[in-house]
């Protein structure tokens, strides 16, 4: 393969481009999707492809190729040649990639027990199974019960005009399900599940295995028959470590993304060095985590062959660094953060994260609880969106109403908006421990291209006059 | 690229499916069906003075076949015959492990009616990146130049000339194709430290003015920069702009009108057919062969013709959507409703999906709309959270950073971003007045409308 993108490179050099990136992918995905105790979708997918990006008198082309020969290459190099310079005479921000050092390395992987391609579908089919099984022991009133497999894995191939070349296997596995409980009108759901770079004997475990995760999700989809609309209004929030990941990463760290600060489009823009949020406020984006400890996404190297990084975007409340692809730091004179991704060949590199999250604090969840006094313990996320002036609106999955430091009762339909700065300003405390996690299914969206794969977590954190929206 | 370019690629797309379907039928499946597209896109983006350039080919098939009368998809980019022969085992290797589904009898089966692509205008298909850049130059400038407190600004001008076939071993054969355009802008203007953002795109199969959009856009951000706080949480009267309820309403009857869902006791609108589940003014259609439409092709991605079918008819439910799956669990035909997941569908089995939603308009525009009101909140331009509606119940949160406080039947102050919650479906019935201003979207012909009674906080 590395033939075939050095003749892209020899190519576009040849044309009179000043630099030029070439990238294959091998990907394959499979995925399982059953609907009660029925096997309801299998599918299996390749995804092979190259794409060159080339960069011309501070304007880029980008295009790709389903057909991996060396005559499709030479022509979607032309290609890319051509729209750069074409697009070189409308700029006005000039951009170029800067230096780094060659760099050769090849076969990188991450080393896991039970590697997903080593097992056939059934077994993975065995899983969703057993997860529904258990879901519908524990559920009541169930109305439907779906349960997803997905895996990713592959090789990625990159090479530049620095006669830099990597090879590194990424690999996602995600096993999830959805329990609806069903009384009268009322339609509730439970959802649980995991998803990151690990193999498959993280289902061994007694806190991931299917019938635990089954558990959860029938239990959780059965007390929300019981729960009640969240109180529409103010309150004081105890947020949950998945929905603090979300936090961190669709609402703050999108606009700590250097392309959207580089156009002026990100409220942060000129931010660096000022105190944004609390002292309890640490958000942290790193490509490659524990893999002992977390289940994030493993990037090692990012879609520019830079080796990622972990780095510290919000220091204690003060906004410290900016998320960079080369492009960006050469323009804002940076280091490099290694934070260009792309979801598949037929997309450029742009500006991404890889696994933000909230950094922990030093308090157990009972005094969280008890700090957060009244208010609501917001849990899970359930999906939400963000907009670029820092307004945001996410959905927990669950939640409790909390009274004196008592859970109280259970809340459904959980919405919570609010500005993110506003959102940091408040955080008053956070708990100890640490969690993040990836997924296959979902993901990251920008531009067009949804869903790529990142770890999101972060610790419990205790928060002051977060909003909270619902039917009155 | 010219008319004759496009019908080029639907012959050769058209023998390799037939190639696919015949070399199935040597490896034992009972039956096959093979898909295949080839999209040609041409993308442009500014992000403020940068400018990134994109265009390629997305090529690939997807087989399904029936083994033992198991069902099995495999799917993979490019197209050789070596990978059509893997692609083939692969599917059959799923099939193995599929459970038998009583439910399915066989694949679709070929119907006739006619249908035809929507509209091909060779401008669109001789659009150049040069043309491209010169549009997203046009946009962006109109923009900038619209107020100088438009500071930054995401734009892009789009083409995607698209074919797909699709042939089965039931005698399924057919192609379809499309050659559509589009701009949009996202921008933030800032004042005295605040920042707001506004955004407006168009989607056409005919050239169009982009000025327009860009200075669309900024004036939409800049309306924002007065606005207020509401202060309060209350039950009112919403005017959705077309384009704000667009999402909203695409969720919802994706997944409603899906006779998939309702046979599977999924979809709010089971057994309600003939009902009142809507008021007197609402007409709601699926047209899939609305010539100017974005998503009217000549056969679904099955290879059946794409239809017109009236989903809800002053009020009363009509009619449900189909696929080949659906139909044959009532001995119906297929509505031509079954598609596959752009921008790569041939990674993805079918499913069941609206094609263009075309809402019958009503006599008045939207400030007459807004005339009618006494006191409600008018939302513009794109709300947050659309997507994450519970499309099974119905109950929705949107958050709207584009919104005005009504008073009088005058559009007063503008507000901090509000948020609005209901059932989608309870509102169906509250809905009181439609727009005289239906507008082409990706999402189909969608006029602004008015709906009482939705709790309002901000």
């Amino acid at each position: 393969m590395f033939d075939l993108l050095q003749y892209a490179i020899t190519t576009g050099e040849r044309l009179g481009a000043r630099f030029v990136e070439a990238r294959s992918d091998d990907l394959s995905i499979r995925e399982i999707k059953t609907e009660m105790e029925d096997v309801k979708d299998v599918k299996t997918m390749r995804r092979i492809g190259v794409g060159v990006n080339v960069y011309y008198n501070g304007a880029t082309g980008y295009s790709f190729t389903a057909r991996p020969l060396k005559r499709d290459i030479e022509e979607a190099t032309k290609k890319a040649f051509k729209i750069a310079k074409a697009s070189s005479e409308s700029i006005k921000i000039k951009i170029d990639p800067g230096q780094a050092r060659s760099k050769k390395q090849k076969e990188l992987k991450l080393t896991v027990k039970k590697h997903p391609q080593d097992f056939s579908l059934m077994l993975k089919k065995d899983l969703a199974l057993r997860t529904v099984k258990t879901a519908r022991e524990h559920g009541k009133n169930i109305s439907s019960i779906t349960c997803n497999y997905g895996e990713l894995f592959g090789q990625k191939c990159f090479a530049n005009t620095e006669r830099t070349e990597i090879s590194w296997s990424p690999l996602v596995v995600d096993l999830r399900i959805q329990v609806v409980s069903k009384r009268g009108d009322l339609l509730v759901d439970g959802r649980d599940g995991i998803g990151g770079s690990f193999g498959l004997e993280l289902f061994e475990t007694d806190e991931y295995s299917p019938e635990k995760i089954g558990k959860n999700a029938g239990k959780w989809a059965a007390e929300k028959l019981e729960a009640k609309p969240a109180p529409p209004g103010k309150h004081r929030a105890l947020c949950e470590n998945r929905l603090v990941g979300v936090l961190a990463h669709e609402s703050f760290g999108h606009l700590t993304e250097s392309d959207f600060v580089v156009s002026g489009m990100s409220p942060l823009a000129g931010k660096l060095g000022q105190q944004l949020g609390s002292g309890h406020a640490t958000i942290i984006d790193e490509g490659t985590l524990d893999a002992n400890l977390y289940y994030g996404f493993w990037l090692p190297f990012d879609d520019q062959g830079i080796g990622t990084d972990r780095t510290i975007i919000l220091d204690k409340g003060k906004l410290v660094r900016y998320l960079h692809d080369r492009n960006t730091a050469t323009f804002m004179k940076n280091d490099f953060t290694g934070n260009a991704r792309a979801i598949n060949y037929n997309y450029p590199p742009i500006v991404r994260m890889s696994n933000t999250y909230f950094s922990p604090g030093d308090l157990s969840l009972e005094e969280a609880i008890e700090q957060l006094d009244t208010g609501i313990y917001a849990i899970r996320s359930a999906g939400g969106q963000a907009n670029m002036d820092g307004t945001f609106m996410f959905k927990a999955l669950r939640g409790y109403y909390v009274e004196n430091g008592e859970k109280k009762y259970p809340l459904r339909e959980v919405t919570l908006t609010g500005s993110i700065l506003d959102f940091l300003k408040n955080v008053e405390g956070a708990t100890r421990e640490l969690f993040i996690s990836s997924s296959y299914f979902g993901g990251c969206g920008k531009d067009e291209q949804y869903p790529l794969p990142v770890g999101l977590g972060g610790p419990h954190l205790l928060v002051s006059e977060v909003h909270f929206g619902g039917e009155k | 690229m010219m008319t004759t370019d496009l019908d080029q690629i639907a012959d050769e797309l058209a023998s390799l499916a037939e190639l696919g379907v015949k070399k199935t039928g040597t490896r034992g499946a009972e039956e096959s069906e093979v898909f295949i597209s080839n999209i040609d896109t041409l993308a442009i983006t500014m992000k403020t003075g940068v400018v990134e350039a994109r265009q390629g080919v997305s090529l690939g098939l997807g087989i399904r076949v029936v083994l033992d009368g198991k069902v099995g998809f495999a799917a993979t980019s490019g197209i050789d015959e070596k990978k059509i022969d893997h692609t083939i085992q692969e599917a059959i290797e799923v099939a193995r492990i599929r459970p038998l589904d009583r439910k399915f009898s066989h694949l679709a089966d070929p119907v006739s009616i006619p249908s035809k692509d929507g509209i091909i205008n060779d401008k669109v298909l001789e659009f150049t990146e040069m043309d491209a850049l010169e549009e997203v130059n046009t946009l962006s400038k109109a923009a900038f130049e619209y107020d100088k407190r438009v500071k930054a600004l995401f734009g892009g001008i789009g083409v995607e000339k698209a074919v797909f076939a699709v042939a089965s071993s039931r005698g399924i054969a057919g192609c379809s194709m499309r050659a559509v355009i589009g701009g949009g802008v996202y921008l933030t203007a800032i004042e005295n430290g605040k920042q707001k953002t506004g955004s407006e795109s168009i989607d056409s199969r005919e050239l169009v003015d982009f000025h327009e959009t860009g200075s669309r856009a900024a004036q939409r951000a800049i309306k924002m920069l007065e606005s207020k706080s509401l202060g309060k949480s209350f039950r009112t009267t919403v005017v959705w702009e077309n384009v704000a309820v667009g999402l909203l309403v695409k969720g919802m009857f994706d997944s409603a009108s899906s006779a998939r869902n309702v046979q599977e006791g999924k979809s709010y609108f089971k057994g309600k057919l003939g009902e009142k589940v809507a008021s007197d003014v609402f007409t709601i259609i699926d047209d899939g062969q609305l010539p100017e439409g974005l998503q009217t092709f000549k056969t679904d991605s099955e290879g059946v013709p794409s239809q017109t079918t009236t989903l809800i008819e002053k009020g009363f439910l009509k009619e449900y959507i189909y696929d080949s799956y659906s139909a044959l669990q009532e001995n119906r035909h297929s509505t031509g409703n079954a598609s596959r997941r752009w921008p790569e569908p041939f990674l993805s089995m079918p499913e069941i999906s609206t094609s263009n939603i075309v809402v019958k308009p009503g006599e008045q525009d939207l400030d007459g709309l807004i005339g009618e009101v006494k006191e409600g909140i008018l939302v513009t331009d794109f709300v947050m959270g659309a997507g994450h509606a519970n499309v099974t119940t119905g109950e929705f949160s949107v958050v709207a950073p584009n919104a005005f406080l009504i008073k009088s039947g005058k559009v007063k102050q503008p507000l901090e971003p509000i948020t609005i919650a209901g059932n989608f479906f309870h509102s169906l019935k509250d809905i009181t007045d439609i727009g005289s201003d239906p507008r082409i979207t990706s999402i189909g012909k969608i006029p602004s409308m008015t709906v009482q009674n939705l709790t309002v906080s901000g």
